[in-house]
């Protein structure tokens, strides 16, 4: 089985793999907040909104790496702390359909099953981050 | 608002803390940040900030508990405590009432709540008239 969609082992049973969480339906970006954030960007550090964007990218990109080696390491604890921090970051700026995906991770966590789909969580996290990106650039 | 006014943003999310410390320096103070418990407990006590934006969930304890250490030394500096998990009455009754926080925000927040309650945190409290003996 690919890592990409690796069950959590140790807290499956024969069978029981829950979908990814069909989040589609949601908006990327809650546009409220985002046009908040740049109404802010004037009063800002300098290069603020791109700033924010690197930090994000970084911060997500350690969050699915920690996912990665939580998967491996059948570390449910690890997986869900990672999950937190990529909830708080996307909620942040924000990035609602990637924050509700975390926020189902964290539920399928805690309901002690469940299948964690690396793959379509990266793809939500590359989503985010273009579209953040079309947005900033133009302020 | 009265400027250089010192404000204390403690959250290990970078995005987050980025994003605090910018709405405070948007609001003519100062911004310090920490990442962790420790560095907030250091910078509180040698920079003396006026206003700390302390995260429910930090790497090395929890805010709660961080919050609680410094009120039982005798630290009294304002306190805007941020979480997800707002909702929980009871953690908000005892940082309200038993910690002396000035408001409990629920995470995500839009920069202009974060802005409004670092405003009203630092407005100058109506001083107590002394007791008559």
């Amino acid at each position: 089985m690919s890592l990409a969609t690796a069950p959590l082992r140790s807290h499956l049973r024969d069978g029981e793999m829950a979908p990814f969480p069909d989040v589609s339906a949601l908006p990327i970006l809650d546009q409220e907040l985002v046009d908040e954030l740049c109404r802010l960007a004037p009063l800002c550090d300098k290069d603020f909104l791109q700033s924010l964007l690197g930090e994000f990218a970084q911060s997500a990109g350690q969050s699915i790496g920690a996912m990665r080696a939580g998967v491996l390491a059948h570390d449910a604890k690890a997986i869900g702390n990672a999950a937190h921090r990529l909830r708080g970051a996307s909620s942040s700026l924000g990035a609602v359909r990637l924050s509700r995906a975390c926020i189902a991770v964290e539920k399928t966590l805690r309901g002690s099953h469940g299948a964690l789909n690396l793959e379509k969580l990266q793809n939500t996290v590359d989503e985010a981050l273009e579209a953040l990106r079309i947005r900033f650039a133009r302020e | 608002m009265a400027s250089e006014k010192l404000v204390l943003v403690v959250d290990d999310d970078p995005v987050a803390r980025l994003l605090a410390a910018n709405i405070v320096r948007s609001l003519g103070c100062v911004a310090l940040e920490a990442g962790t418990a420790a560095e907030a407990t250091r910078l509180l006590n040698e920079r003396k900030p006026d206003l700390v934006i302390l995260d429910g969930l930090l790497p090395d304890t929890d805010g709660l508990r961080w919050l609680r250490k410094q009120r039982s030394e005798g630290n009294a500096v304002r306190v805007l405590f941020s979480s997800a998990f707002w909702q929980d009455l009871g953690s908000h009754r005892t940082l309200t009432d038993e910690l002396d926080v000035s408001a409990v925000l629920g995470k995500p927040m839009g920069p202009g709540v974060l802005a409004r309650s670092i405003t009203d945190a630092l407005r100058p409290r109506p001083s107590v008239p002394p007791v008559a003996r």
